[in-house]
């Protein structure tokens, strides 16, 4: 990812447009609205959570490209495993996601107030979780799609609906109540939510945890299966 | 067939190829419309600044609509770049029978075409939700090509000058990032700061947001759609002559 700035800069001027623009601009219109909370430290937490769920979908676009190109029977040829493979692919776009999204959070953490070493820790430890089953959701639809035009269009689809039916631009309670049973279990609401409860002291339930360990569990095991079934020859030519 | 129909009937054969992708498009506009737009309706509700639309939602639903248009847009400026970088079709294509400048306007004009057709679902929406007449509804899918034409010229821009796709995608994520944010597609022009609202002057989105929005009034403001005309004729010209550079060896 370091040998593509522009993804880098682009993405760190969207956060930035995001939260100076965006969110400001929507905070001065509830000015005067009794929300109960500061609409702008809400999308702070949400702008971050929305970023590195953007960049752990990249690893997928990054497989597809390999094995488009045929550089993924080189990688086949080096001299390890090819679980250990699995496993470095998945885990490396989630490490990859929280680096380039850790001094958001620092930002976030200190603009919101909670410049503390348990808020930020725990804030990572929560976007790390996140970008790996995000990751492991990307691979998943690498592997599955075999139309670059498709792949491309399903993967923004897929990054539009997990970032907007969530809690992250908005609270649960203001989304239609007919898509709020899936909001409420969607990954990006509960890596919001424990954010939330650590940088700005906001109530959120043990769900949170476990429903977002459910989902890195799955796709983490989902995408990783996907892929070892490639790499062992499986359906793909 | 004349030869701009044969290019245009041409672009449509390629975008219609997958119709998967349409539906994909509709469900982005669905998403955007009806989760954010409600969201943050219910959200703002009680605001007096959108009193005079009904609601925050009906005052962002045309903005929906427009940034379907824009990846619509975005996807003739990804065919001719895919022509040029990755299927090195465009030389047999200025090999046939055919001038290059009006193989060019062709190519421009189909963009706005399909982008047009492709937010017709999303259009006829809008115009129900606004309760346009006939004729007013009409008037939006005018200022939907209108509002094509500028995106395609951008578009056409980027693919001539990109050399890699990731400059490609920078440059159209960067485009909607601008035309969302830097518009009056979320927030009235009465609230932004001095900046924002210079920038937002020469982004068409403000201008077709704003003529949508008025159709709701029962009315069409020349001075809201003189200066999108303006811009999409502006943009299409340097989609134009980026185009055509392109074509000279």
């Amino acid at each position: 990812m370091v040998k593509s700035p522009w993804i880098l800069i682009t993405r760190t001027m969207f956060f930035f447009i995001q939260l100076f623009v965006f969110a400001t601009l929507v905070n001065k219109l509830t000015v005067g609205l009794n929300l109960g909370f500061n609409y702008f430290d809400f999308y702070s937490v949400g702008a971050v959570v929305s970023t590195i769920t953007s960049i752990a979908f990249i690893i997928g676009a990054d497989l597809f490209e390999e094995e488009e190109l045929g550089l993924l029977d080189y990688l086949l040829s080096l001299p390890f495993g090819h679980s250990l493979f699995v496993f470095g692919r998945a885990l490396g776009g989630a490490v990859r996601a929280l680096i380039y999204c850790a001094p958001m959070m620092l930002l976030v953490a200190y603009l919101d107030g909670s410049f503390t070493p348990v808020a930020i820790l725990g804030s990572y430890v929560v976007l790390f979780l996140l970008a790996i089953g995000i990751s492991g959701l990307s691979i998943t639809l690498a592997m599955v799609i075999r139309n670059e035009n498709r792949f491309d269009v399903v993967i923004a689809m897929a990054e539009l609906a997990t970032v907007r039916v969530s809690a992250a631009i908005y609270p649960l309670y203001y989304i239609p109540q007919a898509i709020q049973p899936v909001a409420a279990y969607s990954p990006v609401t509960s890596a919001s939510d424990l954010i939330r409860l650590l940088v700005l002291g906001t109530s959120t339930s043990l769900d949170a945890t476990v429903e977002l360990a459910l989902f890195v569990a799955i796709f983490f095991g989902l995408g990783s299966a996907f892929l070892f079934r490639k790499l062992e020859g499986g359906r793909f030519e | 067939m004349s030869k701009p129909a044969q290019v245009i009937e041409r672009d449509f054969r390629i975008f219609f190829a997958d119709r998967f992708l349409l539906v994909i498009m509709f469900v982005n506009f669905m998403i955007d419309l009806g989760v954010s737009g409600l969201s943050l309706s219910t959200m703002l509700k009680g605001s007096t600044l959108f009193t005079q639309y009904g609601s925050y939602f009906l005052y962002i639903a045309p903005g929906a609509n427009l940034i379907t248009a824009t990846v619509a847009s975005f996807q003739s400026g990804r065919d001719v770049w895919r022509e040029r970088i990755i299927h090195d079709t465009q030389s047999y294509l200025l090999t046939l029978p055919f001038g290059k400048s009006r193989f060019a306007f062709s190519r421009l004009f189909s963009g706005m075409i399909r982008t047009t057709v492709t937010t017709l679902p999303g259009t006829i929406v809008i115009a129900v939700l606004y309760r346009l007449s006939f004729p007013l509804a009409m008037m939006g899918v005018l200022v939907m090509l209108l509002y094509s034409g500028a995106v395609c010229g951008l578009s056409v821009v980027a693919a001539s000058l990109a050399s890699s796709l990731e400059l490609f995608t920078t440059v159209r994520s960067t485009t909607q990032v601008y035309l969302s944010f830097f518009s009056t597609q979320f927030y009235p022009a009465s609230i932004l700061p001095p900046a924002v609202s210079f920038l937002s002057n020469f982004n068409p989105m403000t201008w077709a947001v704003e003529a949508f929005r008025d159709l709701q009034a029962g009315t069409v403001d020349v001075t809201l759609l003189a200066p999108l005309g303006g811009l999409s004729i502006a943009l299409l010209a340097t989609g134009y002559v980026f185009y055509r550079r392109t074509m000279e060896y």
